[in-house]
């Protein structure tokens, strides 16, 4: 196994053809700036960057800055992406490939792609400006892990899974920032949620048609409609220890069968706490403070509300007037939260 | 936004980016020009693979 040096001069996707680079090698990048599309059809090769001003620069012309097609085993990390057309990095086929600390942005389309991948890790990066931040599509994309990512500013969604058939894929410790959009917008069956927030997005947590998917220790807050939102067709969701707050719409709006929801804590929400369309859930031991017009509203079927906690706004309290104060002052929630008239 | 919908988006963002970046081919040098097309077929196969997930729906 081999370091290989380069810098912007060298055309990657030849070298990486070559017989000079053999699986289990490690492309080293000098910083500078890069202007093309690397090709990588060779398993278990990690492009690593030398510093932080690795840069791959499309100069809004070309369509890619990395693309993965079959491989196993390929890490890119530490690239900072900028101004290609369609995607950041992509990709296609293959498994178990690691895409590590990069930073993307300004991508008319889609900073991260996933089709018909599964087992990848998609671990520390940060993408803003984008179309959509990161995106699975295709039947194969499950089982992959999408931890501690920051999506911010993108015009569309922060992190979406578009196919009914996805499955098992894992989104830990991830951010979706002011995206234009929805934070999370995810389909599929048995997926994690665990400790992500989402921020000031258009809606906070989608979850779409699947089946035994798993939220959590996520935070929601200051979405522009709804903050936690289980679709029609979800059937069976477990929703833990959440928190929605300072959503303009409903803090968890249940339109699905059969779900659960335990202990998670709805406050200042401002189209109720809890908006249950749904069939046969189970609503128990959460925590709902000062929701208008009402903490819960159950206009489903069949559902099930056992010891929750419900306090009503105190005199003088509304969730725009404590929201408001709390992002117009920055403060952190524990403080601002406080906020009442004055 | 439902299923339908977000799909139709997805598929025409992709085919306007696709026919764009053809068109602009022709300002990108010579050299660079096979990875381009590769990259642009990838994208035409994955507007298909939306497309038919649209037409399922």
């Amino acid at each position: 196994m081999a370091v290989i040096n380069i810098t912007p001069l060298t055309d990657i996707t030849a070298l990486i053809a070559s017989d000079s680079v053999n699986e289990g090698d490690v492309i080293l990048l000098e910083e500078g700036t890069y202007f093309q599309t690397v090709l990588i059809p060779k398993n278990n090769i990690r492009l690593v960057a030398k510093g932080p001003k690795v840069i791959f620069d499309g100069r809004s012309t070309l369509v890619a800055a990395f693309i993965l097609t079959n491989v196993t085993g390929v890490a890119i990390e530490g690239m900072h992406i900028k101004h290609y057309r369609v995607t950041g990095i992509e990709i296609d086929g293959g498994s178990g490939n690691r895409l590590i600390k990069n930073k993307i942005s300004n991508i008319l389309n889609i900073g991260i792609l996933i089709s018909d991948s599964g087992r990848n890790l998609i671990w520390n990066n940060e993408i803003s400006r984008c179309g959509d931040g990161i995106l699975l599509i295709s039947e194969g994309s499950s089982n992959n892990w999408i931890i501690d990512n920051t999506v911010k500013e993108c015009y569309d969604d922060g992190f979406e899974a578009v196919s009914a058939t996805l499955s098992s894929n894992a989104f830990i410790a991830n951010k979706a920032i002011k995206n234009r959009f929805t934070g999370f917008d995810i389909f599929g069956n048995n997926n994690l949620f665990l400790n992500n927030t989402s921020t000031d997005n258009n809606q906070g947590m989608l979850l779409n048609a699947g089946s035994s998917s798993v939220a959590i220790g996520n935070e929601i807050k200051g979405s522009k409609v709804d903050g936690y939102v289980v679709n029609f067709g979800c059937i069976n969701h477990f929703a833990g220890e959440n928190r929605s707050e300072c959503n303009r719409l409903a803090g968890i709006f249940d339109q699905g069968e059969n779900g659960m929801f335990l202990n998670n804590e709805v406050s200042y929400n401002s189209n109720s706490g809890f908006f249950l369309v749904s069939t046969g859930s189970l609503i128990k031991d959460n925590k709902l403070i000062c929701n208008i017009p009402q903490n819960i509203n159950d206009i489903g079927s069949d559902n099930s509300l056992i010891n929750n906690k419900e306090k009503p706004c105190e005199p003088c309290e509304s969730p725009g007037e404590v929201c408001d104060t709390c992002f117009d002052k920055k403060a952190d929630n524990s403080d601002c939260l406080k906020g009442r008239c004055e | 936004m439902d299923k339908k919908e977000k799909i139709k988006k997805l598929i025409d963002r992709m085919s306007g980016l696709i026919k764009e970046s053809e068109d602009i081919m022709e300002q990108i040098p010579e050299y660079l020009r096979p990875n381009q097309e590769y990259a642009l077929n990838l994208c035409k196969k994955q507007l298909a693979a939306l497309e038919l997930e649209y037409t399922k729906l």
